[in-house]
């Protein structure tokens, strides 16, 4: 069944600078059980795409286009629905945890809140529910009462995601989940969202700049750059046979592949490039490119990518 | 938590001597001396000198500073702070009486702004750029630029001149209370208001409220649980200066309405140069003020979950 479907989504700003055009047309679908990963550079829209499925922007946003939960629209949905369907239909791991749990209360009682909210349950059995799911995402039981100061950086994002399966809801959105971590805490943080979501099924978004993370929790991923997706397709056919200049320069970026950087600077979300979007910054752009940006070419059933130059290089 | 209580206890005694003593030196470095002013008060005339020296005589007032000084210091800390120069009344039993009026001042007073201010702040905050947040922040600035004799002066006109409902001075019934705590509640709920309003908008920004809200949390919840309990820090301090200022006495309040407090006393009291009551009033707020800091100090481990006192 398809959870989430969107048509030619746009999200705009308006700042003094001018109209910040965030999300610029996107489409992409999440399905029950699976997880579409975001990549893309800071500021490419993809945390402001996630946010956008929770509505939780500031107030001088402009919604247009469609974006379907189900068959609720979520675009026009008002506060009040989508109050029932955050943390209950749809959660959220926010990125940096220690400013995005409250400082006077416990971890325990973040979840409690959000357990007695969607739940129906009574305050005892509410807390039982939530030392159930602590303890089950790896925080160990005499820490249960902790507040977040108190806690690593570790277990603050095992709390975060504790409370992003509070309510087990069908779709996860992920936020940058490893970002300020160790490295070897961030495998610990990976597998355990993967262990997770995997022994429920639950479809999750996850929006990230580390392909590895998008290597292994992802079942399809989509290249974010100026807010439009580049290139989406499976993790096989991302990896596997990259089409857009755009994708091939972040993984030759990588280190195991030898840390080649890609030219220039991410466009201004205000100024957007005329024609396609990475022509400035594109070894192979010509006067086509930098003329009329390129429609999605459709690859296969499940690879699209907008470049009028793909699977010719 | 305890270690630290003791310490600011004992810190605190040190403060209160030391304003007391600084009072004292600060008064003898103004010109004019208590029997000049004392003597000119009851008969109208400037003295002579042969009674000045006579009064000061009479009253132990020809004795080194340093006498005087150390001696008053000596009773002090046996909570025996003399008698008043003017009438010889003793000081502590004049304190008594002042502080029990002004005491009732300061708790009607805060027991109706307090309530008020976090109604008008609170709901300010969360209609931020909205109607109520307007009115409230056009009323408050009004009311906090209102000087207090003018708006005592016309609750007065208005109240006991033209409609004749309320006395305008004198101290015993709860009528003499409304125009006082009236006057003074404007001013302090439009403050303590504000200071709740930006205490809030300053949390409602935070990424925990992003939070809240992404987990389907009320707007009443996240009000009161998230953005006010993060709020309650600045605004506890608010209400502890507020509260130590009310009992500090409220000169020009009192002054207006002739009201037997703290305040008009020492204002009193330092136009005589009468040094006792000055001293052992001042030495008795101070201690207030150590008092109400520590307790605020103590409120804030409740507070705030981050501040504890254990470790040091």
């Amino acid at each position: 069944m398809r959870l989430i479907e969107s048509h030619d989504l746009k999200v705009h700003f308006d700042s003094p600078a001018g109209l910040v055009k965030a999300v610029d047309g996107v489409n992409f679908h999440i399905d029950e059980g699976e997880k579409l990963v975001f990549i893309g550079e800071t500021g490419s829209g993809k945390t402001v795409l996630g946010m956008t499925i929770m509505k939780l922007l500031p107030t001088n946003v402009f919604y247009s286009g469609q974006l379907m939960y189900k068959d609720k629209e979520l675009i026009n949905a008002t506060e009040k629905e989508m109050q029932e369907i955050r943390g209950k239909n749809i959660a959220i791991i926010m990125q940096n945890p220690l400013s995005s749990l409250n400082p006077c209360l416990s971890i325990k009682e973040h979840l409690v809140q959000v357990i007695v909210k969607h739940e129906h349950l009574n305050k005892k059995e509410a807390q039982a529910e939530a030392e159930r799911i602590l303890i089950r995402t790896g925080i160990p039981e005499n820490l249960l009462n902790y507040y977040t100061h108190q806690l690593s950086g570790g277990l603050r994002q095992r709390a975060m995601i504790a409370l992003g399966i509070a309510c087990d809801s069908e779709i996860l959105i992920a936020d940058e989940p490893t970002k300020g971590l160790d490295v070897t805490v961030q495998m610990q943080i990976v597998n355990l969202i993967k262990q997770i979501t995997d022994e429920t099924r639950k479809a999750m978004l996850i929006i990230t700049h580390d392909l590895g993370v998008a290597a292994a929790l992802g079942d399809r991923i989509a290249i974010m750059y100026c807010g439009r997706i580049l290139e989406i397709g499976t993790v096989e056919e991302i990896f596997g046979s990259p089409e857009h200049p755009y994708t091939i320069g972040l993984i030759n970026a990588h280190p195991s592949r030898g840390l080649h950087p890609i030219k220039g600077f991410g466009a201004s979300l205000i100024d957007i490039p005329e024609g396609c979007v990475f022509s400035p910054r594109c070894q192979h752009a010509n006067e086509l490119c930098k003329k009329a940006e390129p429609p999605d070419m459709v690859l296969s059933e499940t690879h699209k990518v907008r470049c009028y130059y793909a699977s010719s290089k | 938590m305890e270690k630290m209580i003791f310490r600011r206890l004992f810190l605190g005694i040190f403060i209160m001597i030391i304003a007391s003593l600084l009072s004292f030196v600060l008064l003898y470095l103004a010109p004019g001396n208590p029997a000049e002013n004392i003597l000119r008060q009851r008969t109208g005339e400037d003295p002579s000198y042969e009674e000045i020296e006579l009064f000061l005589q009479q009253k132990d007032l020809d004795v080194p500073l340093l006498t005087q000084t150390s001696e008053w210091l000596y009773m002090a800390l046996r909570f025996d702070f003399g008698e008043s120069i003017n009438t010889s009344e003793p000081v502590m039993d004049e304190f008594i009486t002042r502080f029990k009026a002004t005491l009732q001042l300061t708790l009607i007073t805060l027991a109706f702004s307090i309530p008020l201010a976090f109604f008008i702040g609170v709901r300010s905050a969360a209609n931020n750029g909205g109607t109520f947040d307007h009115v409230s922040r056009f009323f408050t600035l009004l009311a906090m630029s209102i000087p207090e004799f003018w708006l005592g002066l016309m609750l007065m006109i208005v109240f006991s001149k033209t409609l004749n409902w309320l006395p305008s001075f004198g101290y015993g019934s709860y009528l003499n209370l409304i125009m006082p705590v009236a006057t003074l509640v404007v001013g302090y709920t439009a403050t303590l208001s504000r200071v709740i309003r930006s205490s809030m908008l300053e949390n409602l920004s935070q990424d925990f409220i992003t939070t809240a809200k992404g987990n389907g949390l009320s707007q009443h919840v996240i009000l009161i649980k998230y953005a006010l309990r993060n709020s309650l820090g600045p605004i506890v301090t608010a209400i502890g200066s507020q509260f130590g200022h009310l009992l500090a006495g409220v000169v020009v309040v009192e002054t207006v309405f002739s009201w037997p407090g703290i305040g008009k006393f020492l204002i009193d009291a330092v136009y005589l140069r009468d040094f006792p009551v000055i001293q052992g009033f001042v030495l008795l707020i101070a201690m207030m003020f150590v008092v109400i800091n520590l307790i605020t100090d103590i409120l804030y481990t409740y507070i705030d979950p981050r501040i504890r006192y254990e470790r040091r």
